[in-house]
């Protein structure tokens, strides 16, 4: 009797813990962009409760995924590689082929996608409706039960947060810091005539937010018309939009199609697009020509695109480390020990 | 807070507009008149739209004047690359302006990406929980 009365009392303290800890996290919820947030990471969003928006948009990734094609639910793999969302709050439209005007139209897109999250909206926002937890949310920052308007609302909000401002790029900007010798020459060598980076990477979030075809359309075995799937122009046949280049080197892999691992291989595909895809069709005319870089010119590059890492990014791979290391001299102390 | 002088995209400005200053002066009549006047405006422009948007109360206004600036920058380069074509400037002359010109811009976005932004760290929505 004094053992079950024990475990009960136990079982209700935990209970007590556990719950209070979600109001007090709850209860630090007051803006729209704390909800969004919580919605990010939210799996009842998905059909079949197993993925959320974080599932893709890994937040220690900035905000993108470390794969070509992110797997969505019934492990479904995405067409197209999931972008970064950081840095977004300025963009005039959205996906690689620009179909949402808004953050607002952008965010449940996905949601309703049968190879991401599969849920119809209406779906999505009888969910939120039968938790108690969320009624209560979206009452205090709203003044109404969850709707596709708010929910929409809310996610926008949360993604107009992630912009980022505080790389070694901004701090040399700011007289903070110097660029090493190899960063200094990958510099000039981005805003210059030979390497043309900055001819489509030159505005803050280095995007001019145009639609460029970069070569990597040929309707055989690199078959994604981009853009042109929403406009049907010729002209706009393989064309995707400029990302940004902010924390690039966080975002791997890389391109619409998730096709290079490494910036190294970017930098060596724009160097010369005819030698790896030699019948691309309707290519920008800056990329028909070879670069003529130098291996050396190649690593000068990639230096500085890595000062374009924020430092949060920086930080959460040196604790990635960290935690390894960690973990190994526990392995070897319990090893050893025992 | 900063001062407006310790600004290095505001210093690099106030350079570029003393270099073209420099070279056009010695200019004829002719060219002074036609292209000097107006790449001299452009290139002050940077550096005193910094100026205005910086003095200014609002962080956007300050913003606003920043783009101002950057549309200057791109005068100044065309105004650059005619010069140039026009033997007005030694290549040279014309490599190292567009150099600095190239600089300031990518500063130039920086600032106008900080601009209305909180400190790093403080009040950072993101985490990465």
């Amino acid at each position: 009797m004094k053992k079950t009365v024990i475990s009960f009392l136990t079982a209700v303290l935990i209970i007590f813990i556990i719950s209070s800890f979600f109001e007090k996290e709850n209860a630090d919820i007051k803006t729209k962009a704390g909800l969004g947030k919580k919605l990010f990471s939210e799996k009842i969003l998905s059909k079949d409760s197993s993925v959320s928006c974080a599932s893709c948009h890994i937040p220690k990734y900035a905000f993108a995924d470390t794969v070509a094609f992110s797997i969505g639910i019934e492990g479904k793999l995405t067409t197209r590689n999931t972008p970064s969302v950081l840095n977004m709050k300025n963009r005039p439209y959205y996906f690689w082929d620009g179909r949402a005007a808004s953050l607002e139209e952008q965010c449940l897109i996905p949601l309703q996608n049968p190879d991401e999250m599969g849920l119809p909206v209406d779906e999505a926002v009888k969910r939120l409706n039968e938790s108690r937890e969320y009624r209560i949310l979206f009452q205090k920052i709203f003044n109404q039960d969850p709707n596709a308007k708010n929910l929409a609302a809310a996610f926008a909000a949360f993604e107009q947060t992630l912009e980022t401002v505080d790389s070694k790029f901004d701090d040399w900007s700011n007289n903070l810091k110097k660029l090493t010798a190899s960063e200094e020459r990958g510099r000039e060598l981005f805003v210059g005539d030979k390497a043309k980076c900055f001819d489509c990477h030159r505005m803050e979030d280095f995007t001019t937010d145009e639609f460029k075809n970069i070569g990597l359309y040929n309707g055989k075995d690199l078959n994604d018309a981009g853009l042109y799937n929403i406009t049907k122009k010729e002209t706009d046949l393989g064309k995707f939009k400029t990302p940004g280049l902010r924390n690039i080197a966080v975002t791997a892999p890389y391109m619409h199609n998730g096709m290079f691992k490494t910036m190294e291989e970017v930098v060596d595909y724009y160097n010369d697009p005819g030698k790896f895809v030699s019948n691309s069709i309707n290519i920008d005319d800056a990329l028909k020509k070879p670069l003529g870089l130098t291996d050396k010119e190649k690593k000068d590059i990639v230096a500085f695109l890595k000062t374009l890492t924020d430092k949060k990014y920086l930080r959460s791979k040196e604790s990635l480390i960290n935690g390894h290391l960690t973990l190994v001299y526990l392995m070897l102390s319990f090893y050893f020990g025992a | 807070m900063t001062l407006l002088e310790d600004l290095k995209v505001y210093r690099l400005a106030m350079e570029i507009g003393d270099l073209v200053f420099n070279i056009t002066v010695k200019w004829d009549l002719f060219n002074k008149k036609s292209l000097g006047d107006q790449y001299l405006r452009a290139a002050d422009s940077i550096a005193l739209n910094i100026a205005e948007g910086y003095g200014r109360y609002h962080y956007k206004e300050n913003k606003n004047f920043c783009w101002y600036a950057r549309g200057s920058l791109f005068e100044s380069k065309t105004a650059n690359q005619k010069a140039f074509n026009r033997k007005l400037i030694t290549e040279e002359e014309y490599n190292n302006l567009l150099n600095k010109l190239r600089e300031c811009h990518l500063m130039l976005n920086s600032y106008i990406k900080s601009i209305g932004k909180p400190p790093p760290g403080k009040n950072d929505p993101m985490t990465n929980d």
